[in-house]
């Protein structure tokens, strides 16, 4: 069935392209065992009140929770009063949370106020050019990262959905010793 | 086959035992099917890039490739893209290559990259991935109440896809020099740039002011000019964040007049909500940087916990010898009965610009969990306007079954009889399905028609075609 399904659509496509869809596949399976967990390196990023933050001042002795997140993005909103749990359950004890909002200069300016009335407490940075979310190879929002101390990313979520603070907690416990 | 198997394994070999790091995302999309304007049949299209970081240290070199393949060869294309380097240290930052910039919050550039968006234009027909970024070089330095930056390079013009070639996508080039200074919770900045193409440079000067008044009270205001008498140009922003206990207030200004800087890659802020329902996303009034007023005002407030009411008002005045006054109220309530989540929304507006008035858009999302890790997802939306006299009407209706957030899998169905769009009643009928493999890969599979028209992402608004067929996307991190 699935090889009938290939040929149906592979057989159409000039050589040219057959070449060039194999090797990209090849290179991408290559590349996906080849890599090992991405790691990551010191940023500086603005605060909402305009103060500059180090990732190695504010991050978590044992575990790190980073959020990225926007203002447009519906089930960012969903996550963020479960983040704030999260963050409140394991304050001092090994985990810090940090939000980043990706917001452009259109939406940049509801960022503050939304915080302010979700009462968000961990510290969000401003990452308004998209720097980090390149240099961290980040595709969907919310995505939620897991870093231990040695700056690894050991747990990635893309997406949020009723239930999955289960397995975020889940997650944490499992890395936070 | 053999040999390229071979090479590709003798470069990433060194990875497996060194401490630098080589990672990356690729993003494939297949489809079969047509767009059903167009008077073609079904084709096979594939639509690749791979995007690769090598650090080392405080160094990152780059680079990526994509391609378009299809069975037309004038729309076919391979280019690499997003080359360059970056090394950071100590408040130094130093660029060369491929990256992105934005000054003054868009007003003078506007750098970005709306993930997972492949855009096809109606001319060209071919695909290419929505981003915009700047080819040349930067460097910068941060210290303790300053900062400083200079950067040259050519903006990539979007319009035009890689198969038409570089010269005509890369025709701005940019110089800019800009400086900040912070001072009791105040910053001052100032740019300058010069914008340079084929048919005319000029000069542009930039100064902002932002901060925290009181703990309650932060802005930004700034005010851009053309320093060139044959070429007048300004435009003035500002906001104010009022935070108070439950209630948060958003209120931006903004006068822009000529202000389109070579072939549009700048883009200040709009000031017109973008919304993530479907009706009201592809209604959206789209910036008219050449001549537009205007202000937008949102609230936030926190009825209780993860009861949210938000209200947005938006007024924008166009003026070319006629007068296009612009008007939106939106206002939606987010809660939790039980473990439903709902949101229902109402939206009224004025659009003269698209001759639509008397613009009334209301709906829901019912978010229903299943058990501890399923779900289902139902979202009802409803338009009506009017248009010279006629009546026209929109519906949207989307059902979604979810597995943990692993598994989806769903349909959507629009119906409209807006005379723009469809002679008579039109449905759109589709089905999708999303995979998630691993914390690496998904897959996304879609099938049936989609409804086009203009669409707004991570605050950047195109176009997007209607495609009959099938689709799958095969997304990769590594």
């Amino acid at each position: 069935m699935l090889q009938k399904i290939l040929m149906t659509y592979y057989q159409p496509l000039t050589p040219t392209c057959k070449m060039k869809t194999s090797l990209i596949l090849l290179s991408v399976i290559l590349l996906s065992l080849a890599t090992k967990a991405q790691t990551v390196r010191d940023f500086s990023l603005e605060d909402l009140n305009g103060e500059w933050q180090n990732f190695e001042d504010i991050q978590g002795e044992q575990l790190t929770l980073i959020d990225f997140w926007a203002s447009w993005c519906k089930p960012c909103m969903k996550a963020m009063p479960e983040i704030e749990k999260i963050h409140k359950h394991f304050e001092g004890k090994g985990l810090n949370v940090i939000g980043i909002n990706t917001d452009g200069p259109r939406s940049i300016s509801k960022v503050l106020p939304l915080t302010k009335a979700l009462k968000v407490s961990y510290p969000v940075l401003s990452d308004i050019n998209n720097e980090l979310m390149q240099d961290l190879n980040i595709s969907a929002l919310p995505t939620l990262l897991l870093i231990n101390k040695e700056g690894e990313i050991v747990y990635r979520h893309e997406g949020w959905a009723l239930g999955d603070e289960a397995e975020l907690n889940e997650q944490i416990l499992k890395y936070l010793k | 086959m053999k040999k390229w198997f071979a090479i590709l394994s003798l470069i990433l070999s060194p990875f497996l035992y060194t401490k630098a790091q080589l990672s990356g995302t690729s993003l494939m999309e297949y489809q079969y099917g047509q767009l059903p304007s167009a008077n073609e049949s079904s084709f096979n299209a594939l639509y690749n890039k791979v995007k690769l970081n090598y650090r080392y240290q405080n160094l990152k070199v780059k680079a990526g490739v994509q391609y378009f393949a299809s069975p037309y060869n004038d729309r076919n294309y391979i280019e690499p893209a997003w080359f360059g380097a970056n090394y950071r240290n100590k408040g130094w930052e130093l660029n060369l290559g491929n990256f992105n910039e934005t000054l003054g919050r868009g007003i003078l550039l506007r750098s970005y990259e709306i993930h997972g968006a492949i855009i096809e234009d109606l001319s060209y027909r071919s695909k290419q991935y929505f981003y915009r970024d700047m080819l040349g070089a930067s460097a910068s330095y941060r210290g303790k109440n300053y900062s400083v930056k200079t950067l040259w390079g050519y903006a990539l013009n979007n319009i035009y896809p890689p198969s038409e070639g570089q010269r005509l996508r890369r025709d701005d080039e940019i110089a800019a020099i800009s400086g900040d200074y912070k001072w009791k919770k105040q910053t001052i900045g100032a740019v300058m740039m010069r914008a340079n193409n084929a048919t005319h440079s000029t000069n542009y000067a930039l100064g902002s002011l932002s901060g925290r008044l009181f703990p309650f009270l932060n802005y930004y205001t700034s005010y851009a000019t053309s320093l060139d008498q044959d070429n007048k140009a300004h435009a003035i922003y500002t906001s104010l964040n009022l935070s108070l206990d439950k209630m948060g207030v958003s209120l931006e200004m903004k006068n822009y007049d000529n202000f389109v800087i070579g072939s549009g890659i700048n883009e200040p802020p709009a000031l017109i909500k973008e919304h993530s329902y479907r009706v009201l996303n592809r209604s959206t009034h789209v910036l008219q940087p050449q001549n537009e007023t205007g202000f937008q005002l949102e609230a936030f407030y926190l009825l209780q916990d993860k009861t949210m009411l938000t209200f947005n008002y938006t007024y924008a005045n166009n003026n070319f010898g006629k007068s296009f006054k612009y008007n939106e109220l939106f206002l939606e309530l987010s809660t939790y009965i039980s473990s439903t989540e709902t949101k229902f929304f109402v939206d009224y507006a004025d659009d003269p610009f698209k001759n639509e008035s008397d613009r009334l858009s209301a709906g829901t999302t019912i978010d229903q969990a299943i058990g501890n890790n399923k779900g289902l997802t139902i979202d009802l939306e409803y338009q009506t306007f009017k248009r010279d006299e006629t009546s026209n009407q929109n519906y949207v209706a989307g059902l979604t079954f979810r597995h943990h957030s692993r598994f989806f899998i769903g349909m959507l169905s629009e119906l409209s009889n807006d005379a723009f769009v469809t002679d008579s009643e039109k449905l759109w009928l589709s089905g999708h399905l999303k995979y998630k493999l691993n914390q690496n890969h998904s897959l996304q599979l879609f099938a049936g028609e989609r409804r086009g028209g203009p669409a707004c992402s991570a605050g950047v608004c195109y176009e997007v075609l209607d495609f009959k067929g099938v689709e799958l996307r095969w997304n990769a991190r590594f």
